[in-house]
């Protein structure tokens, strides 16, 4: 187990316009689960590469346990990286591959068998150690590569958008057998992910990564509820963002006087609700709106309307959307417990 | 096409590549063998029992070829390997004219390569030694060991290199357990591609080599000259055996079947 310390880790990739990491920071507790997530693109597989010791950066410094790594090469780090598409080795056995991080340390042919079949035990491929890659499932081969890491028993496990090369019905499996590895050994691990729903899943914490930075970083709700700016907001899917003043708890703007929950910012600023928090009928916080589109969206059905000249949307379910058709005047309840203030925007 | 007709064709495919070479191991097993005749008169071992004798110089002309051919061909991998590895994977400014210039030596006519070659050779004193026989079949054998390695590297994910570092492997160790074995089978065939070119080599030779370096084409082309068709006809049959022996060995190979590059994603 290894507490990992990014310190305004800089870097630009030769020829790019914009630095793939700028002044990142970010601190793992030892045995922490923290997932790492942004859009494509936002630098995240480059910050793991970095820590895996693949690429140098720029400027800044990463330290395992406090000490700097930057001059250990990635063979010499306490960190194993799980490369998105698996990397499985074609030209050698499942049971070689696992073995493969041993090998190179030159430990004996026994302890090597005996801890290969361990980790296979441990993703549930006992019997499939005579395979070749190519006989494998996409699920299979995720957790093999899995095994190939877990052997080595790091002190930090990086895993590269794990999921994201398998089906849908399968991510769960995964998700909850990475889960499950990962309290079982308290490998500290650092999860990189595009997908909100499994970085709130995998990460006991979620950090969010735009634009090279990171921008927040809390427990997944608190991302998703207490956005900490208008990126933030926008990448969790808010769309509802009210200009106001925000003093002694109530906001103050085009629908009136909105009551906020406690320790809301003060100021001016920008009030945000996600859209799945509003709910039609009356009590506090009742606005009257105006239907301007429906749209179904599967399970949910998305509603636009108008308040005060505001556009508001909402994500309802069908009962709770039923009466809403374009031109009709309804009353939604915007719960104050739901209701964040981004200041300053 | 019904498997027959296949068969039909492929065999005539074999007769009609492999006619030519008929006359030049007849020569080697004839005596006496005059226009109209269609076969021989009198068959006879006599021409390869003096080829193989100790006072011919055959025997070590074929040592000396299969040695230099071994050097050049392993020479060429070393070079070829990275320089293909370079052309393979990355994209860099000026591409293309390292890739035409590299073909250069298969355009340019090879006596002109050999003679601009030779004065520099003199100089450095690499003349009439096999080391500057070796060196200079570089020129031909170099190119088809890149563009061969360069087709492999293009299908080859150097991600798996960057897993094995972080599994724990020093780049020695990714070099043998992670590269070699996956882009195998594309050297075998510059290897050998390397080393039939080597095999071959005439101009270069004897350019370079001053007649001092005696290899089977000099032999071949002094015994032809000279009217000897059995002795061309016994080094005809020698030049072709390796050819023949490594065509049977990696038929399979070459015809793309069973080579397997990179990763399995």
């Amino acid at each position: 187990m290894t507490g990992l310390t990014l310190d305004r880790l800089s870097l630009r990739h030769p020829g790019a316009a914009r630095p793939a990491l700028e002044e990142l920071s970010l601190e793992m507790a030892q045995g922490e689960m923290l997932a790492l997530l942004g859009p494509s693109g936002c630098g995240k597989t480059t910050a793991l590469r970095v820590v895996a010791g693949l690429i140098q950066p720029d400027s800044g410094d990463v330290r395992f346990d406090g000490a700097s790594v930057l001059h250990l090469p990635p063979e010499r780090r306490e960190a194993v990286l799980v490369f998105q598409s698996g990397q499985l080795f074609a030209h050698m056995d499942v049971a070689a591959n696992v073995g493969f991080g041993l090998r190179m340390q030159r430990r004996p042919r026994a302890e090597i068998a005996e801890r290969v079949a361990e980790a296979l035990d441990q993703v549930q491929l006992r019997d499939l150690g005579h395979r070749q890659p190519h006989e494998l499932s996409g699920g299979q081969r995720q957790r093999v590569a899995l095994a190939r890491a877990l052997v080595l028993k790091p002190g930090l496990l990086l895993l590269d958008e794990p999921l994201s090369s398998l089906d849908a019905h399968l991510r769960g499996e995964m998700r909850g057998l990475i889960r499950r590895l990962q309290r079982e050994t308290g490998i500290t691990t650092l999860v990189v992910t595009h997908d909100q729903e499994e970085a709130a899943v995998l990460g006991d914490r979620v950090a969010l990564m735009l634009g090279g930075r990171i921008r927040q970083v809390g427990a997944g709700a608190v991302l998703w509820n207490r956005p900490a700016d208008l990126d933030v907001a926008r990448f969790f899917g808010g769309c509802n963002f009210i200009p106001g003043r925000s003093a002694g708890g109530r906001f103050d703007c085009a629908l009136g006087q909105l009551a906020l929950p406690p320790g809301a910012p003060e100021g001016e600023g920008c009030l945000t609700l996600r859209p799945e928090a509003i709910e039609p009928g009356e009590g506090p916080n009742a606005v009257t709106v105006q239907v301007l589109e429906t749209r179904f969206e599967g399970l949910l059905t998305r509603i636009t309307a108008e308040a005060g000249g505001l556009r508001l949307e909402a994500l309802m379910r069908a009962g709770a959307a039923r009466g809403a058709a374009p031109g009709r005047a309804l009353r939604w309840r915007l719960p104050a417990e739901a209701l964040w203030v981004l200041p300053g925007v | 096409m019904s498997a027959r007709w296949r068969l039909v064709l492929g065999l005539m495919l074999v007769v009609a590549s492999m006619a030519p070479l008929l006359p030049l191991g007849l020569w080697s097993v004839a005596r006496g063998w005059y226009f109209p005749q269609i076969l021989p008169a009198t068959w006879t071992l006599e021409p390869w029992a003096r080829a193989l004798s100790p006072r011919s110089d055959i025997p070590e002309a074929f040592v000396t070829t299969t040695a230099i051919a071994l050097a050049a061909a392993a020479l060429s991998l070393v070079l070829g390997i990275p320089a293909g590895r370079a052309l393979g994977l990355y994209r860099f400014r000026g591409k293309a004219l390292v890739e035409l210039a590299l073909l250069a030596p298969v355009i340019v006519p090879g006596i002109a390569v050999g003679l601009g070659i030779h004065g520099v050779f003199l100089r450095l004193g690499l003349t009439n030694s096999a080391l500057g026989v070796v060196l200079v079949h570089l020129v031909p054998t170099l190119p088809y060991v890149v563009f061969v390695m360069s087709g492999v590297f293009a299908n080859y994910d150097a991600a798996a290199e960057a897993q094995a570092r972080s599994l724990g492997a020093r780049p020695l160790q990714v070099l043998w357990h992670v590269m070699l074995p996956a882009i195998a089978p594309g050297v075998a065939v510059a290897g050998l591609f390397a080393f039939l070119v080597s095999w071959s080599q005439y101009i270069l030779t004897l350019t370079i080599g001053g007649g001092r370096v005696v290899t089977l084409p000099l032999l071949l082309y002094a015994q032809a000259g000279a009217g000897r068709n059995d002795q061309a006809g016994v080094l005809a049959v020698l030049s072709l055996a390796p050819g023949l022996v490594i065509l049977a060995l990696v038929a399979r190979r070459i015809t793309g079947r069973g080579v397997m590059i990179g990763g399995a994603g």
